[in-house]
């Protein structure tokens, strides 16, 4: 749920990105960190071992500019992608606004891509959300390497409400920028619809 | 006259006469491989001088005759086409080093119109390529009467040179490929020795019982070209991940439908997976499935510890809190009859611990 603050005039709005393990969650933030103007951007807080395995959570805060006279700022955080850690990604979805779907395109990854948005599906139920409601979109991630599931076959199997969906390479920054604003565009819709 | 060997450098000294007739074959004392010396090569000069492996020309690789379509090909033009990183450089720096002509493309479309324009032997394609993929263009060429016999070799990304690191599961044709960390130390041997194997006219030798050594190149022909692929999808047993891809561990009908270029397996053993997907019902398939996912992630995470545990026989005992972590959760997720009528999670890390011995070859 977004936050108003109408003494600050600010609109905080949250974003998860959620995906199985190792799939380029937390390399969208880095890469949105990186491309980010200091001004814009609060201090990336990364919780991960030496290994990088994200622990619980990577945030980014980010400033999207006005609207109406609100200063909007997007709260970005990724989830531990790992089957293991699902009491802190269900931690993690409190409150939020819109989701991220960050797939590995490698065929031996469908699985724990099935798996991970059927959990996601579980989780947002057990809050009172509904995937097919909230703002959503999907970014098919590690387009560059070769073993990967074409397109099409991605979208049958993970998107038949054919939601919007990118190709990235979230290393090289391909397709990050496209779905978070994608997202964000997302999110300021329902915003406006609510404020109406 | 003294040429030199073109797959291992070996200088060999020719008897001019027997190139009467404009052309011979001659073998490598040091290599056995065997190639055409034709009247007029090159020479290379027999005094000493400063040996510059570098320097040896592509031309010196011996061009034979080129049949159909392929012989419209540029034996020396390569075609490099990378989004322009410091890789590009390299590969240029590389194949101009050894003295072939390269032309550069940064993206897709100009890069297919670039071979079916100037025909280069070779087509090194990143598999990342903006407006259209290496590897939607080399399943292009391929398929192509006209451009199959374009060698092409992909250039892949890795995303951490020790944990992440996988087979491809199909080069979508293309002859080969290389992870961009590997450019420097096999670019020039694989250009050079898929020349030879797919230019190189050589006719099958028997080798002689002094020479077990010697291999006889593989002549990628129309036909071979299923066989090659098919060696290349043995080696998948190498990977991590794929390792739960074996067939005797049936996947869900949807998820066995998309896989790409999946090993080759027996009939019989396709018909005892059809079987048993047939006989399960999906909540037996879901808890299969969810055990597969959860030694995955443990496969993922902890890849040296995987690797030493198998290679020592301790696995059990260096993943220990791994493995429990993981068999708390399938209990906890799958359903109490499920898990009161078979052990779905023992089974699947036995089979990862066999599918992984394979691989290493133990």
């Amino acid at each position: 749920m977004s936050f108003i603050n109408y003494s600050a005039r600010e609109i905080n709005c949250k974003i998860v990105y959620y995906g199985p393990g190792l799939g380029g969650k937390t390399t969208n933030l880095q890469y949105i960190y990186k491309k980010t103007s200091p001004d814009a951007k609060g201090k990336m807080i990364s919780l991960a071992t030496e290994t990088e395995r994200t622990l619980f959570f990577d945030f980014l805060p980010l400033a999207l500019g006005m609207i109406r006279g609100f200063k909007t700022r997007f709260h970005l955080y990724t989830v531990p992608g790992q089957v293991f850690y699902d009491a802190s990604r269900k931690l993690i979805l409190k409150g939020v606004d819109g989701v991220v779907f960050v797939a590995d395109s490698q065929v031996e990854r469908m699985e724990a891509n099935i798996e991970s948005l059927e959990n996601l599906r579980t989780n947002l139920t057990e809050q009172g959300y509904n995937l097919d409601a909230i703002s959503f979109c999907i970014q098919y991630n590690k387009r560059d390497l070769p073993n990967v599931v074409p397109v099409e076959e991605m979208n049958r199997v993970l998107n038949p409400r054919n939601v919007p969906w990118f190709e990235g390479v979230a290393k090289d920054g391909r397709g990050v920028f496209d779905t978070l604003k994608e997202v964000a565009k997302q999110v300021l819709m329902e915003l406006k619809k609510a404020g109406r | 006259m003294v040429i030199k060997c073109p797959k291992c450098g070996e200088r060999i000294e020719v008897d001019e006469e027997a190139l009467l007739t404009g052309e011979a074959k001659v073998r490598c004392g040091h290599c056995y491989a065997m190639f055409a010396v034709k009247k007029g090569a090159k020479k290379t000069p027999a005094t000493k001088e400063p040996a510059k492996e570098a320097a040896e020309p592509a031309h010196e690789i011996p061009r034979p005759e080129l049949k159909g379509a392929a012989k419209d090909i540029n034996l020396n033009i390569i075609l490099v086409a990378m989004d322009g990183d410091s890789a590009s450089k390299i590969i240029n720096e590389i194949l101009v080093e050894h003295g072939f002509e390269v032309l550069n493309a940064s993206d897709g479309r100009t890069a297919l119109s670039l071979i079916q324009e100037k025909r280069p032997a070779v087509a090194i394609l990143d598999v990342g390529l903006p407006q259209m993929f290496g590897f939607e263009i080399s399943e292009i060429i391929k398929n192509s009467e006209k451009l199959k016999d374009t060698i092409v070799i992909l250039i892949a990304s890795i995303y951490d040179k020790t944990r992440y690191k996988r087979e491809p599961q199909s080069l979508f044709g293309a002859d080969d490929y290389i992870e961009k960390h590997h450019i420097r130390d096999s670019l020039i041997s694989k250009v050079k020795s898929l020349l030879e194997t797919n230019f190189s006219e050589q006719p099958p030798v028997e080798p002689k019982a002094d020479e077990k050594e010697y291999k006889a190149p593989i002549l990628v022909e129309k036909g071979d070209y299923e066989e090659k692929r098919a060696e290349e999808k043995i080696d998948l047993s190498k990977n991590d991940v794929a390792a739960f891809r074996s067939d005797e561990i049936s996947l869900p009908p949807d998820f066995e439908a998309m896989a790409v270029e999946q090993p080759p397996v027996q009939k019989e053993e396709v018909v005892k997976t059809k079987e048993k997907v047939e006989k399960l019902p999906p909540e037996h398939e879901k808890a299969k499935r969810f055990a597969r996912i959860i030694i995955s992630d443990i496969a993922l995470y902890n890849q040296k510890a995987v690797e030493n545990g198998i290679r020592n026989n301790k696995f059990y005992e260096i993943l220990k809190a791994e493995i429990e972590e993981g068999r708390k959760l399938y209990k906890e997720r799958v359903l109490p009859e499920i898990l009161a009528a078979t052990n779905y999670f023992n089974e699947t890390l036995e089979e990862f611990i066999r599918n992984k011995r394979k691989s290493l070859n133990l």
